[in-house]
Order: structure tokens, then C-alpha cells, then sequence
């Protein structure tokens, strides 16, 4: 719809038809808005006030001492922990009206790369990818097999799709990780320290192919405490700290297309 | 478990059927004073029969009376040696009866004691209503209670049951609990989790129930060879009937313990799991 907008608008020097144009491209690339929320671990406050947007094809850090609320805050972006007061609304899921059999439902829109949530080490690379399209409502084998093929090409790892997890470096294990996340085309991808376990070198790669992801379109909110990342990769940050969410302004460019060979 | 429940139900199913038996056996006796002669007393058994609480009603004339007598006496010759049972002038002693066997429903004390009163208002020359209240006290009370015992050791057989079935698929569960996360995780249904291990267990407690039953009738079998005849506890239809139950209640043992574990997985988070 974007780019049949854009034909229809390209050349229009009518101020008041731009800003209208502007307005309902903003609305529908919203994918993350989050308006005064609080939001509780059991009885204890973890973030009050909190209000963000995020936007399609945004890369934003989100950063703070560990303990500070950003596993807190992404829990409750992908439906783990509740809403207390204020307002959220996730890839078009009202969070403070979420049934939780709905939740299901949103998390097939968002790809999920966290640091505890590895692969299944009993089957192979594309097994873990079939199991997840399975688990999503996937049931012809021939497209469940192409689709593998194709995220793994996207990470490049298609060579290793009959591979046993152990049988793959940290990084490629990482980067198989994100494959698996972009399996169901989300809008948006939730990463908790997807970096945390791997040396600068490899840390390097899997935050290439993160920011690329968001080049083409995903939204992706990443959770680290390794601050010298938005040094060398350009997005928003988000700082965590008092339980507050602020904004930062950094200052850096980053392409990773024009960094040569990717992987 | 389930060998031992099935055992415990059969017992159970088994003492009320020889509960039923005994109370079958009950026998009462009508005595009538002797202004009423064996007519009357024949045409009155015609009347008692069709009484609520009469299950079998019959005339039984002097001569017959005489003729058991005698068998009774010949059976147990050595408790009354000495005594000439020869008739005097051919006259025989005992005067004509109604004999009656009383519905199950009234093979109680109370009842029989509400029937002999309702009989004496409605036929006078009723002299005597006589039955033995020795054996009624003992199939009553003491059949009830054994039967309340049963049913507590049932019971807490069950709750064992369940609670060794449940350790056990916890343990199974818990073994798969990060393929339960994973799924969770990116977007799978709570019912797409579910049905596997729901399935699973479905053919388990068929298994299990299968195995046990088996068990039991060996046991049974064995019992009846080699220790005492208890084929008169036997009801087969019954027989048939728990095997079917035993089946039920091991699929829904093992459905409900399922459920309950998995309940608890897909509501833990994902650093509970490690």
C-alpha cells in the first residue's frame, strides 16, 4: 500500500496532501507504541511511565545495567508478563486486552532471539526449523522445506541445514537462531543479548545480519548491556535506568552493505 | 496400582453378591392358631403373595413339615440320639405353615418387624412370625461395614494411584520441558502442545488398564484353584463390566495427570526452566 501511495503523491507539491500522506504511512509502520505503561515482576515495580514507539525498519538498542528492566520491558512486548497500567499496543495486538489465547498469535508476528532460547541439540538445523513451522500452522513438507532453505540463505548457512547444532560454531549457531526467527516473515524481532555469549569478531557478524533485517524492513529492538555496540552500529537507544526509558541520541552510520562481504 | 484397585472393586463387587445371596436365604415362617384349617391357611398363602416385600410365598402342609423334620434329623443324628421320633397315634405334631422368602429390599430387621405387624392386624389367628434375626444382624451390619472399609481402601488406592501416575509423567515432562518452551515460545497453540503428550498418555492408560485386568483375573484364577471356590462371589457380567471401568479409570488417570503436569509447564517461564 506504501508504494502505491508514493506513485500516486510523487510530484504533488501540496503541502497539506504530503503531511496527510506522511501521517498514514507513520500510523501503519508503527509496530511497537508503548504509552505511560508500568509494569510489575510480582509485587515489585520494575518501569513506570514508560512510553516509546517503534517503527518499521527501525534498530533500536535498548540498554541498561543487567537487573535494570529490559527483560522486564521485552516479556511484556511479546506477551510473557502483563500489562499494569498504561497502554501498549504490539504489531496490532491491544496489549492491555490480550486473552491469553491470543498470545500465540503474536508471537507468530515476532521473531524472538534470545540468549537462553537455543536450538532444540537433539535434531538437526532444518529439524528445528520444521518444528517451529509445524508448531506455526504449517503442514505442506515441500514449502516447509523451501522456506528453510530460504532463511538459512539468508543467514548464510544453507550448507549447514543437516547439521547437528553442536556440530556449528557459537556465531553460525546464532545466526541459525535468527533464521529461525525470520521463519514466519515477522514484523518484528525482540532480541535479548543475541550477542552475549560470542567474542567482538562474531559479535560483529550476527549485529551485520541484525541490522540488515531491519534495512529490509523488520523492526528489531535489541536488549544488551554491552554499550560499545551503538558505537559501531548505527540506531536508536533506548536507556534503562531508575525504572525509566529514555532516549538517546548517538552518533554514528552504519551500512553493512557497504562494508564488503557480509558473512 | 490399578491391579490392586481392580482387586479391591472385585472384592467389593464380590461381597455384595454373597450379600445378595444370604438375604435370598432369609426364610420366614407363619404360624396360625388352630381355629384355621389347612384350606384357609392355603388360600392365605394365595394373599401373602402378592403383599409388598414378598418375594416367594408357599403352603407348606404338615406331612412336609414332618418329611424335613426327619431330613434334619437324619443329617444331624449324633446332637439329638436318644430322641424317638416315632409319631404318636400317627398324629403329626406340626401344624400347617406359610413359608416366605422376603425381597432383598426387605431383608432388613425393621422391615420384616413393620410386615409381621402389618400381618398380624391382617389375619389375628397369626400366632407366630418367626425368622432368624441372628443371621439378618450379621448380613446387614457387618456386610456393610466390610463393604464401607473397602470402599475407603479404594479410594485411598486411587489417590495413590494418581499420585504415582502424575510423578511419573512429570518426570517425562519434564524431560521435554524446553520442546514445550520452544514451541511456546514462537507462536504455538496450548491445545497443538498438548495433543501429543495427551495422545500418549491415552495409549498408556489403555496399556496400563489392559495389563492390570489381566493380572487380576491370573490372581482371581489363581485364587479360585488353589484356595478356596469363589466362583459364587462371581458375577461374570459384572466381571465384564469392571473390566471396562478398570480400562476407563486408567485413561482418565492418565489423561487428568497429564493435564495437570502440563499445566504447570506451559505456565512456567522460560528461566524456571533452567
Amino acid at each position: 500500500m506504501n508504494a502505491q501511495l508514493l506513485r500516486l503523491f510523487k510530484g504533488n507539491e501540496d503541502l497539506s496532501i504530503s503531511c496527510f500522506y506522511f501521517r498514514i504511512v507513520e500510523k501503519e509502520n508503527t509496530i511497537i507504541s508503548v504509552d505511560r505503561a508500568w509494569i510489575n515482576q510480582g509485587e515489585q515495580m520494575v518501569l513506570s511511565d514508560v512510553s516509546f514507539t517503534i517503527e518499521a525498519g527501525q534498530f533500536v538498542f535498548l540498554i541498561g545495567k543487567t537487573g535494570s528492566g529490559k527483560s522486564s520491558l521485552l516479556k511484556m512486548l511479546y506477551g510473557e508478563l502483563a500489562l499494569d497500567e498504561g497502554e501498549a499496543k504490539v504489531v496490532g495486538f491491544d496489549m492491555t486486552k490480550l486473552k491469553s489465547r491470543q498470545i500465540p498469535y503474536l508471537r507468530r508476528k515476532i521473531g524472538i532471539v534470545f540468549q537462553d532460547f537455543q536450538l532444540l541439540t537433539d535434531r538437526s538445523v532444518m529439524d528445528n526449523l520444521l518444528f517451529v513451522m509445524r508448531a506455526t500452522g504449517w503442514n505442506k513438507k515441500k514449502e516447509m522445506v523451501s522456506r528453510g532453505l530460504d532463511v538459512l540463505e539468508l543467514v548464510g548457512l544453507k550448507e549447514s541445514a543437516y547439521k547437528k547444532p553442536h556440530q556449528l560454531s557459537g556465531g553460525e549457531q546464532q545466526r541459525v537462531v535468527i533464521a529461525r526467527a525470520l521463519l514466519n516473515k515477522p514484523e518484528l524481532i525482540l532480541a535479548d543479548e543475541p550477542t552475549g555469549n560470542l567474542d567482538p569478531e562474531t559479535s560483529k557478524e550476527v549485529m551485520k545480519l541484525l541490522m540488515a533485517i531491519a534495512m529490509e524492513g523488520t523492526g528489531v529492538l535489541m536488549a544488551t548491556h554491552d554499550f560499545t555496540l551503538f558505537e559501531h552500529f548505527n540506531g536508536r537507544v533506548l536507556k534503562v535506568e531508575n525504572s525509566k526509558v529514555e532516549e538517546l541520541n548517538t552518533i554514528g552510520t552504519f551500512n553493512p552493505f557497504e562494508d564488503g562481504k557480509m558473512m | 496400582m490399578l491391579t490392586l484397585l481392580g482387586l479391591v472393586i472385585t472384592i467389593v463387587l464380590g461381597v455384595g453378591g454373597l450379600k445378595r445371596k444370604v438375604k435370598e436365604q432369609i426364610q420366614v415362617d407363619l404360624f396360625f392358631d388352630a381355629t384355621l384349617n389347612a384350606e384357609d391357611i392355603r388360600q392365605i398363602t394365595g394373599d401373602v403373595r402378592s403383599i409388598e416385600g414378598v418375594y416367594r410365598a408357599e403352603f407348606v402342609s404338615p406331612e412336609r413339615a414332618w418329611e424335613e423334620f426327619e431330613k434334619i434329623s437324619q443329617d444331624s443324628q449324633d446332637s439329638i440320639s436318644g430322641i424317638d421320633l416315632s409319631l404318636i397315634d400317627d398324629v403329626i405334631p406340626i401344624p400347617p405353615s406359610i413359608n416366605f422368602s422376603p425381597t432383598e429390599e426387605f431383608a432388613s430387621l425393621e422391615k420384616l418387624e413393620h410386615l409381621e405387624r402389618e400381618l398380624k392386624q391382617r389375619y389375628p389367628q397369626l400366632q407366630e412370625f418367626n425368622f432368624n434375626r441372628d443371621i439378618l444382624k450379621d448380613v446387614n451390619l457387618g456386610f456393610d461395614k466390610l463393604i464401607y472399609l473397602i470402599i475407603l481402601i479404594a479410594l485411598l488406592l486411587l489417590i495413590i494411584t494418581f499420585a504415582l501416575i502424575n510423578n511419573t509423567i512429570r518426570l517425562a515432562l519434564y524431560s521435554q520441558r524446553f520442546i514445550i518452551k520452544t514451541q511456546q515460545l514462537v507462536g504455538a497453540t496450548s491445545a497443538f502442545i498438548r495433543k501429543p503428550f495427551l495422545y500418549q498418555a491415552l495409549i498408556q492408560g489403555l496399556i496400563a488398564a489392559i495389563f492390570a485386568m489381566a493380572l487380576l483375573f491370573g490372581i482371581l484364577y489363581l485364587i479360585n484353584s488353589y484356595l478356596f471356590d469363589i466362583s459364587p462371589m462371581i458375577d461374570y457380567v459384572l466381571m465384564l463390566q469392571l473390566l471396562g471401568a478398570v480400562i476407563i479409570l486408567g485413561i482418565l488417570i492418565c489423561l487428568f495427570a497429564t493435564n495437570v503436569a502440563l499445566g504447570k509447564y506451559l505456565r512456567s517461564r522460560l528461566d524456571d526452566l533452567y
